[in-house]
């Protein structure tokens, strides 16, 4: 017998794979000396044995196959039909023998009470890990107060069978999991014939907050309490200061107690009156539960069972609470800070890639050094990251009075949503304003750089036209010559360079001048709110008045794609193929250069102007529409199967148009006074020229990410050759991190340069031989 | 020749398993955070969490409330969608989904009406959907999964209301203003 049949308890063997989650972190708690049960695992090995033995893996898979997993009869039908196979299998000798061998060396051991027949408690261990949001705990089979050999065996043969219950496979297919390479670990422990048990979250599971620690207790077993049977006490510890802040007695009616002879038995309780855990204990249970998140989980928050019997405790289980949103990392709970969502300011809730969490970090960067201020990545602590997502601390301009005023504004004009989160939190004691916030000269930067923009706002209402033109022109400049510049890079840290350069770049020349063309459009845009709101009692009319705007570059981009679907449509060939293949094989053509002339040449200009723009573009990591034309290719096949000549997109936009034209009208017309027309119609002149400007920052620097992100994608491809990344797309969008932050001499220079270069005989040498490594072995 | 690169490589050979190594490990987190749906939006260093956009709870007359950002109501089948590279919408279907950006622009041609979690008057859905004039609300708490796909609801974008409709059959949507 092979010895990875079991694990004792604090084997250093033990893996998510071999032991499950349970009995993973089980073994975690014993190694670390904690108070965990006497006990033993079976392996996932042992599992695979048990199906192998019995020729049942066919049979599951035949089970399985074409089971609708959103048609619950059907699955109903197959969990029954493998679960009936598991029943009537027969352990293999061997097997069943390294298990009571486990099972009576655990009788003898001297931590456990001895007896003929060691009552022990049986329960699966997935291999599945929980997921965000979703949990699998509770899932499969737990077996109390198992006696005896025959009735552990067959206990154990239960759990394993628990692993094809309906739900267990309904959950796997809705999340991806692997039918047929699932495997089940069981933990068999000496039970605990708890005087009291429960449930311990080292965070307050309904709040979040890290500092509390909340206990549920009830009498007897804690199946009970798990199960939901009873109504149990439930006490907040507040673990900083170690203290009981909060004591509720439940009702305990019920009480689940181990029988003689084995089974449970459950009885009735008039508990209401008792504290199901003296105070002492669950002290001393809190401190046991902070131990194992700091110690074993990098204080992350931990949903814990645990028991208390002969004055002693013991913990029987430790998973993470995946409910709460991680925090960012060393993040002290005081003084206390405000966090705000900069995904929601951005519309995008998906995660971002490590290296699309470090171009904005390195945009901040750029922009303290702007505002005076110098940090590095590793210094700042005003922009973080928790579970992927971006979090700006506004804490210092909430803490200052003046700074306050502005700051509660600008959620309710991006994200009304955020402006409601904002507002529950700032009557909080530790957020009131002083004059602490801000430094003077902090404010004295912001107020200069306030004066230019507003300066240059002034400029932009006075000559709307001729300014944004020639904001635009230079634009344009700054990417051309970026491209350029980009061109002629050969190494990583030319490339990390340039990278930066084009920061100072943007946030020193070019946004100073585009802000304040956007501040002048939407002061108009509130201008003309205002007055609806007063002329008319509603600001309706101004929503119609911001309809076919133009200079808007995504309507733009949309007007050309239309333009490119036109092309298409006209042109038979093209037509044909659209119409008869899939977006993933047009993509494959149009990379080679494949579909017919006007249609490559007419996609090859879109994608000149827009493609490095793509789904969740914000975020560098992500591939670009030109990496994956396809989504772009099944958007025009969409516009070729739109035959209402009303729905075109430029039709429409040009209704639009005439909308606003109307609206603006009819604003005029309701102002009580001649010089107030005028000013209406001054200010809708001015949104017009300028509020479609609202999309040009964000196209620039998703043009600017274009540039940078087709730079790595070529040390990208160097790496590849030289055998260190797998593939240049995706794979660099998860590491370059590393060597941004901890530049390494020889991953940076020219020694990685392809054997195409021409930048040295040694060099080209040396990546030979790196290739030629990588190919042979 | 294998013998001698071998040699001088040895050490830089280790670290390429070290980065592949990282490169799985990152890209394992990032998959399970993917999958997270609420997000807050706005968390405090004590460990309390704000998740809630507008309308968390129905109003008094059964609605879910947003923020009206596109004037008009308009009825039809709900749609929600989470990606849109593989996304079909029908004409007139509401569009349900947490947030856009540009490269969501193509589905606006085909929706009858607009639905986000995240956004307000400026954002990129909304300046869209008044573009294309479809009645829109946004800021919507847990949108997606509060709406199903195929349900009829009445959307007004200028009270910022939606209405979930008894089912009759009919997909087709109605403007009605």
């Amino acid at each position: 017998m092979t010895p990875s049949v079991t694990l004792s308890i604090d084997s250093p063997d033990a893996t998510l794979a071999n032991a499950g989650g349970k009995g993973v972190n089980l073994v975690k708690m014993a190694r670390a000396g904690l108070p965990v049960p006497p006990g033993f695992i079976v392996a996932t090995d042992a599992y695979r044995q048990f199906v192998a033995a019995n020729d049942l893996q066919p049979f599951i898979v035949i089970a399985l196959a074409d089971t609708n997993s959103d048609d619950p009869v059907a699955l109903e039908t197959a969990s029954a039909a493998i679960r009936g196979r598991f029943a009537a299998a027969p352990l293999p000798p061997d097997l069943s023998t390294a298990i009571l061998d486990a099972y009576r060396a655990l009788t003898t051991d001297d931590r456990s009470p001895v007896t003929d027949h060691l009552p022990v408690a049986v329960r699966s261990s997935a291999t599945a890990e929980d997921l965000p949001d979703m949990s699998f705990a509770g899932q499969q089979d737990t077996f109390l107060n198992v006696v005896g050999d025959a009735a552990l065996l067959k206990a154990v043969r239960d759990c394993w069978s628990s692993l094809w219950t309906a739900r267990a496979i309904a959950y796997r297919a809705r999340n991806g999991i692997d039918q047929a390479s699932v495997a089940l670990a069981v933990v068999v422990q000496a039970m605990v014939e708890s005087e009291a048990s429960g449930v311990l979250f080292t965070a307050n599971p309904l709040t979040g907050r890290r500092g509390e620690t909340v206990i549920d207790a009830t009498l007897g077993l804690g199946e009970a309490l798990v199960s939901g049977q009873v109504e149990p006490d439930q006490y907040v510890v507040d673990s900083v200061a170690g203290r009981i802040v909060e004591r509720r007695l439940g009702a305990k009616a019920l009480a689940i107690r181990g029988q003689a002879g084995g089974g449970t038995v459950t009885v009735e309780n008039d508990a209401a009156g008792v504290q199901a855990l003296p105070d002492g204990a669950i002290l001393e249970l809190a401190r046991l539960g902070k131990r194992v998140e700091r110690d074993l989980y990098d204080g992350a928050p931990q949903d814990i069972e645990w028991a208390w019997a002969g004055g002693r405790l013991y913990l029987l289980q430790a998973r993470a609470i995946t409910s709460l949103y991680p925090l960012p990392a060393g993040l002290a709970a005081r003084p206390l800070h405000v966090l705000f969502s900069v995904n929601h300011m951005q519309g995008m809730l998906d995660p971002f890639t490590p290296l699309g969490q470090d171009f904005l970090i390195e945009a901040f960067l750029a922009i303290g050094r702007l505002a005076g201020k110098d940090f590095t990545a590793a210094s700042q602590r005003d922009v973080l990251i928790a579970g992927g997502r971006i979090y700006a601390d506004i804490t210092p301009g909430l803490r200052h009075d003046l700074a306050r005023r502005l700051v509660v504004r600008i959620p309710g004009v991006i994200e009304p949503g955020s402006e409601q989160a904002l507002f529950s939190v700032l009557d909080d004691p530790d957020l009131q304003p002083d004059r602490s916030g801000l430094s003077p000269a902090a404010l004295r930067t912001l107020a200069r750089l306030a004066s230019i923009v507003g300066r240059r706002a002034v400029l932009a209402m006075r000559d709307p036209v001729s300014q944004r033109d020639a904001v635009v022109r230079e634009l344009d400049l700054f990417i051309a010559n970026a491209t350029r510049r980009a061109a002629a890079t050969t190494t990583l840290a030319q490339r990390l360079a340039l990278w930066q350069t084009l920061y100072d770049e943007f946030a020193f020349g070019l946004a100073l001048k585009l802000l304040p063309l956007l501040v002048a459009g939407m002061m108009s845009f509130y201008q003309l709110r205002r007055l609806a709101r007063r002329e008319l009692g509603s600001d309706l009319l101004t929503l119609e008045i911001a309809r076919g705007l133009p200079h808007n570059v995504t309507t733009e981009m949309d007007l050309t794609l239309w333009t490119v679907a036109q092309v298409i449509r006209d042109d038979p060939a093209s037509a044909a193929r659209f119409g008869a293949e899939d977006a993933a094989a047009l993509a494959e053509d149009f990379r080679a250069g494949r579909l017919p002339l006007p249609a490559q040449v007419a996609l090859t200009a879109f994608m000149d102007r827009y493609g490095m723009r793509g789904l969740a573009e914000i975020d560098l990591g992500r591939p670009r529409w030109r990496e994956d034309p396809a989504h772009v290719i099944g958007v025009l096949q969409s516009y070729l199967g739109i035959d209402d000549p009303q729905q075109a997109p430029d039709v429409v936009f040009r209704r639009g148009a005439r909308v606003a034209e109307a609206a603006i009208e009819e604003l005029v017309q309701a102002m009580p006074s001649a010089a107030e027309a005028g000013l209406a119609r001054l200010f809708a002149s001015r949104m017009r020229a300028l509020a479609g400007m609202r999309e040009t920052p964000k196209f620039t620097i998703v043009r600017m990410m274009g540039v940078v992100r087709a730079m790595l994608l070529r040390s990208g491809e160097d790496l590849v050759v030289a055998g260190v990344l797998a593939r240049p797309t995706t794979s660099s969008s998860f590491i370059w991190r590393s060597w941004r932050r901890w530049p390494r001499p020889g991953l940076m220079g020219s020694k990685f340069q392809p054997a195409r270069s021409e930048t040295g005989q040694s060099e080209k040498l040396e990546t030979c031989q790196c290739v030629r490594l990588e190919r042979t072995g | 020749m294998r013998e001698v690169g071998a040699d001088r490589l040895k050490p830089r050979h280790r670290d390429t398993g070290q980065w592949r190594a990282l490169v799985a490990e990152r890209r394992q987190v990032y998959g399970r955070e993917k999958l997270r749906r609420q997000i807050p939006r706005l968390m405090l260093s004590d460990g309390r969490a704000f998740y809630e956009g507008l309308g968390a709870q129905v109003d008094s007359e059964g609605a879910i409330n947003g923020s009206p950002v596109s004037p008009g109501v308009v009825e039809g089948m709900v749609r929600v969608v989470l990606d849109p590279r593989n996304a079909q919408l029908a004409l007139g279907e509401i569009l349900v989904c947490p947030g856009t950006d540009p490269s969501w622009t193509p589905l606006f041609l085909a929706a009858g009406g607009l639905v986000m979690e995240v956004g307000g008057l400026m954002t990129h859905g909304s300046v869209v959907a008044r573009e294309y004039g479809i009645p829109a609300v946004v800021g919507v708490n847990e949108a997606t999964t509060r709406l199903k796909t195929g349900q009829r609801v009445r959307v007004d974008g200028t009270r910022g209301r939606i209405v979930v409709l008894p089912s009759t059959g009919s997909g087709s949507a109605v403007v009605m203003g």
